[in-house]
């Protein structure tokens, strides 16, 4: 056979074709290496739930700072009407997540980024902040131990403040 | 067209080179495998680095997370034995320019270029061998710095192997070392296209 133009046409554009197929697959497995070698390896999930102490540990009117620095969130003890009532309100400010300090004296958590103020129930009263503090989910369990699950939120601006999970009346 | 005939890549290679100069049996392709074993120490050490804390306290747990943990882990030990392959290839590299006499005139300037360049990858070879912070790399290197006589204390930021040591030999082989690699490679490659590769025997 001759090797004429259109064989000759053929082989070169199916030469391309597998060169630029192994030079596309060669980029995107090395791609995939890359991301997966740079993806976080997980195993962060333990240790989200953690104990928090008996109710009665938590005075009234006060805010436990406890667990600020090693969980991240407050344990305000609220006295309303109905009784006492604990909720844990986590500690990053809602503006640009940056960490809220309590200030007993003003009974204010201030951001020292800028300058958001909640009330001791979370509420935001001053500063860009624009929603109040979440709330993480809190409960007794069997030995009346307090558990606070610091992934579980529950936001105020949703209607999710009413959810029985949010709070704990004691 | 403008972008082809200013392009650096494409004039790295000679406009020249006689048939014998090319052969494999001649240069043995040592200097080419060399510098893309750089290339691969230089992506793959890149990586490492998003990894890699150079502290006491994390340096090997970083290590035995790249070996324990990390996907494709294998990176750090593709690195290390690149490296060793490496003063390898340099070496047969010189050994090859040696037997074939292409270190005389006019190359003479080359071959000194090439002698710093050999020098650094063993100081590549020294500086990485630590990073991990073993047993194996503190012994080394404690032995090492001691045949450096006087200038001990220098190399070492301190009068033994801690912390201090440790962070410097980290910037010598992720920063310093790379760099003037980096510019004495563009040098080496330079003077063989403005030489040309010596003939055969």
């Amino acid at each position: 056979m001759r090797f004429g133009r259109r064989l000759f046409l053929r082989g070169w554009c199916s030469a391309l074709a597998v060169g630029v197929a192994a030079l596309t697959s060669t980029t995107v497995g090395w791609l995939a290496v890359v991301g997966r070698f740079l993806a976080p390896s997980g195993s962060q999930k333990e240790g989200r739930i953690f104990k928090a102490g008996h109710p009665g540990e938590f005075l009234p009117g006060k805010v436990d700072t406890r667990f600020s620095q090693s969980r991240g969130v407050w344990i305000v003890c609220d006295a309303g009407p109905s009784g006492r009532c604990l909720y844990a309100l986590r500690v990053r400010c809602t503006h640009l997540g940056c960490l809220t300090r309590w200030h007993e004296g003003e009974g204010l958590f201030r951001c020292p980024c800028h300058g958001s103020a909640f009330t001791m129930r979370g509420l935001n009263v001053a500063g860009p902040a624009p929603r109040p503090l979440e709330r993480c989910a809190i409960c007794l369990n069997e030995e009346g131990h307090i558990e606070i699950d610091t992934e579980r939120t529950y936001r105020q601006e949703r209607g999710e403040w009413s959810d029985p999970a949010s709070y704990l009346v004691v | 067209m403008g972008v082809v005939r200013n392009n650096f890549f494409l004039h790295l290679h000679p406009v020249r080179i006689s048939a014998t100069a090319i052969d494999p049996r001649f240069t043995w392709c040592m200097g080419g495998i060399t510098f893309l074993l750089f290339l691969v120490e230089t992506v793959t050490g890149v990586l490492l680095m998003f990894y890699y804390r150079p502290t006491i306290e994390c340096a090997y747990q970083d290590m035995l997370k790249l070996r324990d943990v990390a996907a494709f882990g294998v990176l750090r030990e593709i690195h290390r034995w690149g490296g060793h392959a490496m003063v390898v290839t340099v070496l047969l590299h010189m050994y090859r320019v040696f037997l074939t006499g292409s270190y005389k005139t006019p190359r003479e300037f080359n071959w000194c270029v090439g002698v710093v360049l050999m020098l650094l990858t063993l100081l590549f070879s020294f500086t990485g061998y630590l990073l991990p912070w073993d047993q194996l790399s503190l012994w080394a290197v404690t032995v090492g710095a001691n045949m450096a006589g006087d200038a001990r204390a220098v190399l070492l930021g301190s009068s033994s192997v801690n912390e201090e040591t440790l962070n410097r030999f980290y910037v010598l082989h992720c920063v310093a070392l790379p760099l003037m690699s980096a510019v004495l490679i563009g040098l080496h490659f330079w003077r063989v296209r403005k030489d040309g590769i010596s003939g055969p025997l």
